[in-house]
């Protein structure tokens, strides 16, 4: 059941994943990254990581992919935006950066000693994932944690200050 | 399979739970509305001559919703136009999966009447009101008509806008209850605080209430939250709607009301817990005590939830027809300016507060 379940959502991702760059029109590749994040956060669902799964589906597909929806509205609302690039350069500048990263994921994979695949979990044990990820993030790795925040409020104060109005 | 068999009865009892409550609220508004305007309110629709005070109205209402003519506008993009009513829906449906609606005690067997309990059911609820967004803005922009755009527009500058102050109000209950299971928040509720103050959201967390029941009403898209709907300006994202596809967007509105009545009980209310009832009845804290059956006693819970929910449905229709609508600057200047502030004061506040006590 959660195998079947598993090809038939990591087949929409990766559906999603290719309408995102086929589509001519901006509105319908935004909509096919929604999908795409949606397939994602169930397969994290299927692997027992509730919580990941949800933050990934609050912060990316209901925060960050309506703030992109409400640009592409507000830049031209009803004539559609057709995405082309014909230049052959870029075309293969992109398919060699894509190789690229391909061989580092393939060696980085083939080399990891970590078991990739999650131990199954058993139904009706699906609780204690929130309090471990809290045990291991606010008490192991603390120090990190909270120098991500600090990033996280420089790169937020930096966004104020170019929003900011310019007193002369 | 016997398994299998009692999550289908509650998926059926949920549905039929918040679909049924929500049709009712439709009458019940206009009921209301009439009561606080002085009219008589609806009457007219008729069974061989039962009116049954109006309450066919809703039977009579979906006929005509289902039997209008379905109209797509030409330049619309075809397919997001229907897809737009179907998505509202089933997001504010899906909310439902996780809300404990009580327990039943079966010959010492417990039965929660709630889907699925999830490990971090808070943020399930989060998520699924944020979806709560793409009905909106995909209808407002599907339907390619000037109106229908600024109310997508400012639905989703709106829902976006609140859903902050409303997580984070969230954040101090997590906090207080250190869970984000909403079953187990239930029962942490059924506690006593002092011996006699029932340990409920609302007594451990008043701002966050405030905020909750603010940034909820705002999340209903109703007035005085109403700028995307707007009726006397632009009409709104469901401008180019008709039929049973506009009907599923105006019963979303009231599958909304339904599930922030719902939120709050569970939230901030107690669920199904009634002050001083246990599984075998009632202890006080003076004294005497009442007995009986656990049967009995989960009944009465499953009845206090009930209670609660129609209280707060009456109190969101209360409101709504009380208060005149924002202007957009006001919408905004309450939200960010306001509620955000405050919602954030109060996790600063509750830290505090839990770390003096530690």
């Amino acid at each position: 059941m959660q195998e079947v379940l598993f090809y038939i959502f990591a087949l929409l991702a990766i559906a999603g994943a290719l309408s995102v760059i086929l589509q001519k029109k901006t509105m319908y590749a935004a909509i096919s990254l929604v999908i795409t994040f949606m397939a994602v956060s169930i397969i994290y669902f299927l692997l027992g990581a509730q919580f990941i799964g949800l933050l990934q589906l609050i912060i990316y597909a209901g925060a960050i992919m309506v703030l992109f929806l409400i640009v592409i509205l507000l830049l031209d609302p009803f004539s559609e935006i057709f995405l082309r690039n014909q230049s052959l350069a870029w075309v293969g500048l992109a398919v060699l950066l894509g190789a690229g990263l391909f061989g580092i994921l393939y060696t980085a994979f083939g080399q990891a000693p970590v078991e990739i695949v999650a131990p199954p979990v058993p139904p009706g044990e699906l609780t204690g994932h929130t309090q471990s990820l809290a045990d291991v993030l606010f008490k192991q790795y603390l120090l990190p944690f909270e120098v991500i925040s600090i990033l996280i409020l420089v790169a937020i104060l930096g966004a104020v200050i170019l929003a900011k109005k310019r007193i002369s | 399979m016997n398994e299998y068999l009692i999550i289908a009865l509650k998926i059926v009892f949920v549905l039929m739970a918040v679909l049924s409550l929500a049709a009712i609220l439709t009458w019940l508004e206009r009921k209301q509305s009439a009561l606080m305007q002085d009219r008589i309110g609806a009457n007219r629709a008729d069974i061989f001559g039962l009116r049954a005070i109006g309450l066919f109205h809703i039977i009579a209402d979906s006929l005509k919703m289902f039997l209008k003519e379905e109209f797509v506008p030409p330049g619309a993009q075809r397919f997001l136009h229907t897809v737009a009513p179907l998505m509202s829906a089933f997001f504010a449906l899906s909310v439902a999966a996780c809300i404990p609606f009580g327990k039943l005690i079966l010959d010492g067997q417990t039965i929660y009447l709630q889907i699925i309990d999830l490990n971090a059911g808070i943020l399930y609820l989060i998520a699924m009101m944020s979806f709560s967004i793409y009905g909106v803005f995909l209808a407002g922009w599907a339907s390619r008509s000037k109106y229908s755009l600024l109310g997508a527009l400012r639905g989703a500058s709106q829902m976006l806008s609140y859903e902050i102050a409303m997580g984070i109000s969230l954040i101090g209950i997590i906090m207080i209850y250190s869970t984000l299971s909403l079953r187990e928040i239930v029962y942490a509720q059924g506690e006593l605080l002092f011996g006699f103050l029932p340990a409920w959201g609302v007594f451990l967390q008043p701002v966050g209430f405030i905020i909750f029941l603010t940034a909820g009403m705002a999340e209903t898209k109703r007035v005085p939250f109403d700028l995307p709907e707007g009726e006397s300006e632009i009409i709104g994202y469901f401008t180019e709607y008709s039929s049973m596809r506009f009907g599923l967007f105006f019963l979303t509105d009231f599958i909304e009301v339904a599930l922030v009545a719902m939120l709050m009980s569970v939230l901030f209310f107690g669920g199904w817990n009634i002050p001083y009832l246990q599984d075998t009845g009632f202890v006080f804290p003076w004294g005497g005590s009442l007995a009986m059956s656990p049967l009995l006693a989960s009944l009465l819970g499953i009845l206090a939830f009930g209670v609660k929910v129609v209280f707060f449905c009456w109190l969101q229709l209360t409101i709504r027809w009380t208060l005149p609508r924002f202007r957009y600057d006001q919408l905004m200047k309450l939200g960010w300016k306001f509620m955000l502030p405050l919602a954030m004061a109060n996790v600063v506040a509750t830290g505090l507060v839990l770390v003096l006590l530690d």
